[in-house]
């Protein structure tokens, strides 16, 4: 369900998922503290760049493509700008903007969602420091994301179920039926959990 | 009872996310009409402030560190550079709320609880972020921000309409599977 991981191999992928996200979150970061255009503009070519040199002339198109959801609101930053007669603010916000989404692409294109995940499960540990039950964490995530596609699915053979009584195919009509197997779940599985050993209290 | 809480969290979390896949409606302000905010409302309305807000921050993170969970399969860091940065980040907060109002108006008729809850958390202070979220990304003033989420209302509205219908008539066939009410 979650493939975000570019088909092309790039220099990227057998770099730690943890120095890539503390790299990308730092590189981000720095971008809101940059007014000047030409140092954005100077920023967006460097990135390209980096594409480039990471996974070649293809790698470089895929991370351009994957900026097409930008695209809306660029445009409405264009106008908005344009119309004000700020365009140095325009220039800056823009490619801000692509700037961050090519940072958080380049991460994503390069790295497993498994391996995030991992990467996540295994420092949720630290959250002890915050009185947080790190198994408890750890847990959560693994059910949150088995449970979307079922969820998903469940949701489609409702839409089925639905049509089968009705020529209206109207979201609304499915969403108490889909929220009590949500809560019906919660007790299944919470259940299950327990019957199992139950969630950890916190290890010392 | 903390394996309960963590399936509940993870399961309304995953709620929101698959509420993502519903069809969304691009808009030229760059924020989609998504039901994902219904997922929100349903979180407080449902399982109450703590643990509503624990499932939406949860969804929250998840998108940020790269899951495509957004409407569209937006995921990413990059998102906080963009329209809906501050929608986003109010998810959680918007959750929590809404669970807080329902729980201290648990006197009060379930339709008028949920719904003026809903109205709270899922419209007025989701709309907080929001605002701040496109004036410092888009540059915009306060006025031409309100302007231009004001075409989210309308969609708002009905959502609220609907996690009236949904959490009541949870509450009608299971009382004690409605957090905020027991």
């Amino acid at each position: 369900m979650f493939t975000n991981t570019s088909k092309y191999s790039t220099k990227l992928d057998g770099v730690s998922v943890q120095k890539k996200i503390v790299l990308s979150c730092i590189t981000a970061a720095i971008l809101f503290f940059i007014k000047n255009p030409l140092v954005m503009f100077f920023i967006f070519l460097v990135l390209m760049l980096i594409y480039f040199l990471a996974g070649g002339l293809k790698f470089l198109g895929l991370g351009l493509y994957h900026l097409k959801i930008t695209i809306p609101f660029v445009i409405i930053l264009a106008i908005w700008h344009l119309y004000l007669g700020n365009l140095d603010n325009g220039v800056t916000l823009i490619f801000r903007l692509i700037s961050a989404f090519l940072i958080a692409n380049l991460f994503l294109l390069t790295s497993k969602i498994h391996d995030i995940i991992l990467a996540i499960q295994k420092y949720s540990f630290y959250l002890k420091i915050f009185r947080i039950n790190p198994h408890a964490v750890s847990i959560t995530i693994g059910l949150f994301i088995r449970s979307i596609p079922i969820l998903n699915q469940r949701a489609k053979n409702l839409m089925l179920a639905q049509s089968a009584r009705s020529t209206k195919r109207s979201f609304w009509r499915i969403s108490v039926p889909l929220a009590l197997s949500i809560l019906d779940d919660a007790d299944h599985v919470s259940e299950a959990l327990r019957a199992r050993g139950g969630i950890k209290e916190r290890e010392n | 009872m903390i394996e309960k809480t963590s399936v509940l969290v993870a399961l309304f979390a995953a709620l929101i996310a698959v509420l993502g896949l519903v069809p969304a409606f691009p808009l030229a302000s760059g924020v989609p009409i998504t039901a994902q905010s219904l997922g929100i409302m349903l979180c407080g309305t449902i399982l109450g402030s703590r643990k509503g807000g624990l499932a939406a921050l949860l969804f929250v993170l998840l998108t940020l560190v790269g899951l495509p969970l957004l409407a569209g399969g937006r995921g990413g860091f990059g998102l906080l550079a963009g329209a809906s940065a501050g929608f986003i980040v109010g998810f959680p907060i918007a959750a929590y709320i809404t669970g807080w109002l329902m729980e201290k108006t648990k006197s009060v008729d379930i339709l008028i609880s949920v719904a003026l809850s809903s109205i709270m958390g899922g419209i007025v202070i989701l709309y907080i972020p929001g605002l701040i979220g496109m004036m410092i990304n888009a540059g915009m003033s306060l006025n031409a921000a309100i302007v231009a989420v004001s075409v989210y209302l309308p969609g708002d509205i009905l959502k609220v309409i609907l996690a009236t219908i949904v959490t009541s008539a949870i509450f009608k066939a299971r009382p004690n599977s409605v957090l905020t009410r027991t």
